[in-house]
């Protein structure tokens, strides 16, 4: 009986799990056939006039892009918010844009009418109200892991990454980024924000005409074609993390014998760089941002932010 | 099996073994056509709904989906039955061959294209590639197969036939200088993955490039 129960909900969860997959490009797809209520960008957007406050001019602009466990609108994780405030503490210059949700084509998903945005409305709900859900979580982590896929697919990745771009163009302008200045950007990407990084780096490089640096934090990252408009990029990994290694052996290009992928290739232009951060794990407590790492991991990327990713 | 003949499943689990033993008893079977039509509906319906991306990367609207969707899975039947056609023409001109009727076409077309019914899979984000890669690979041996048993020729020359039919399909239409490409038309053969790859590289810089204006 028992063992009845439980196949009866692992094959549920197969179930799911396979619709999940099948649907998951569908989001990209409808927004570029203009399906979705969400359009195509057809100009360049136009910072709010007043919105922003006054700039002194030496500014370093860095965009967030959390992990999977994310929903749409600024972070509230806690673990991510007290890294941030670290490194705005250790580089006050700082503009960080941490508004641009890294998992949607879609400008602003909380906004819309479908299942999945009340998901994420109730989602983030929970989370302003410090309540957490095991199954909620879950379903988004596997949403948006989902969508790191999309973005490393050949097929739909050009139209994801251009979305994302487009929405971390928006958010960057309304943040006060002077378009067309040339001004350095700093992708910082956590997680699957790493590859997402990525993928829009190469729309935001020639949309912007700005050096783009990337620092992936424990990130997954595809041997993506965005790697060949990325000035820098940091790769920074814990030893106790298995995750970047994970999207290592995941995706095809990155594996050695590939040598001529976008990543190998990177790799012997001298673009990445890997650090090693320590003895940390991947999220949580133990990961980067926990108590007893978040010092050292800020420390790492406020030098970096200070030196070479200027 | 019983004996009214093999039933759709068969003729799929058939296919994904491999195993010519099924094809022979389709032909044999009393309603080998209706079987075989069947299963080539099946995969192409399957096929158009692996390969969806490029209506949506065309932009096809709403009200001109399904018809597109069921014109380019149409087209695509059609491109295997050219293809399995040209390997029977091949097949038969070469000496010593069996005489096979040009009817056996479409059940040996509707077994060897079976593996193509799980070709939904190919929607799947960074795996999907991967998978049809397999999947035409399945349908090439799945031909091979089918042409060994049924014109009882050796595997290697069954290949030849089958890559021979190949060639025939792509050489025809430039022989007939354009007369024939409502039948040979591209669309069967150009929606790939790396097709709707290089679909979508274009498409996302024209965009950017609008976006700098």
């Amino acid at each position: 009986m028992v063992l009845g129960a439980l196949h009866i909900v692992l094959l549920a969860g197969l179930a799911v799990l396979i619709v999940l997959l099948l649907l998951s490009p569908l989001e990209s797809l409808l927004w570029w056939a203009g399906w979705s209520d969400d359009q195509v960008a057809q100009a360049a957007p136009v910072a709010p006039a007043g919105a922003v406050p006054p700039r002194r001019g030496d500014e370093r602009y860095v965009v967030w892009l959390s992990g999977i466990g994310s929903v749409p609108g600024p972070t509230e994780d806690p673990f991510e918010v007290r890294f941030l405030a670290q490194l705005r503490r250790r580089v006050p210059s700082l503009v960080i844009v941490d508004d641009a949700f890294a998992y949607s084509v879609r400008d602003n998903p909380l906004a819309g009418k479908r299942m999945l945005d009340r998901i994420f409305r109730s989602a983030r709900a929970a989370q302003a109200a410090g309540r957490r859900s095991a199954l909620l979580g879950t379903a988004i982590q596997l949403r948006n892991s989902l969508q790191v896929a999309v973005s490393a697919d050949g097929r739909y990745g050009p139209i994801y990454n251009l979305g994302l771009a487009e929405a971390i163009g928006k958010r960057v302008a309304g943040h006060g980024y002077p378009l067309g200045s040339g001004k350095p950007i700093v992708l910082i990407g956590y997680s699957g924000g790493g590859q997402v990084a990525v993928g829009a780096a190469r729309y935001l490089k020639r949309w912007l005409a700005a050096p783009i640096t990337i620092i992936s934090i424990g990130g997954v990252i595809s041997a993506d074609p965005g790697l060949q408009a990325v000035d820098r990029l940091y790769h920074l990994q814990g030893g106790k993390d298995p995750v970047p290694t994970l999207g290592g052996a995941v995706f095809v290009g990155r594996w050695p014998l590939v040598k001529y992928s976008y990543w190998h290739r990177a790799v012997s232009a001298g673009k990445v760089t890997t650090i090693s951060t320590g003895p940390m794990g991947h999220m949580a407590e133990p990961g980067y941002f926990g108590a007893q790492h978040v010092d050292r991991t800020a420390s790492i990327v406020a030098g970096l932010l200070s030196g070479d990713a200027r | 099996m019983d004996t009214m003949g093999p039933s759709l499943r068969d003729v799929i689990g058939g296919a994904l073994t491999l195993n010519e033993d099924v094809l022979v008893a389709l032909i044999q079977s009393s309603h080998p056509l209706a079987l075989s039509f069947v299963t080539l509906a099946l995969v192409g319906l399957s096929w158009i709904v692996g390969h969806c991306a490029v209506l949506f990367l065309n932009r096809v609207p709403p009200n001109r989906f399904a018809l597109t969707a069921c014109g380019l899975a149409a087209s695509f039947v059609l491109g295997a039955l050219i293809w399995v056609g040209s390997t029977w023409l091949v097949a038969t001109v070469l000496p010593g061959n069996r005489n096979v009727p040009l009817w056996m076409v479409i059940p040996m077309t509707a077994f060897a294209f079976s593996p193509l019914v799980l070709s939904v899979a190919v929607v799947i984000p960074y795996v999907g590639s991967g998978i049809e890669a397999i999947l035409n690979t399945w349908t090439l041996l799945a031909l091979v197969l089918a042409v060994h048993a049924v014109f009882g020729v050796g595997i290697v020359e069954a290949l030849l036939s089958a890559l021979l039919g190949w060639g025939l399909t792509k050489l025809l239409p430039r022989l007939a200088a354009g007369r024939l490409n409502v039948a040979f038309g591209s669309a069967w053969s150009g929606v790939t993955s790396s097709g709707m790859q290089a679909q979508g590289e274009a498409a996302a810089s024209e965009a950017v490039t609008r976006l700098g204006r």
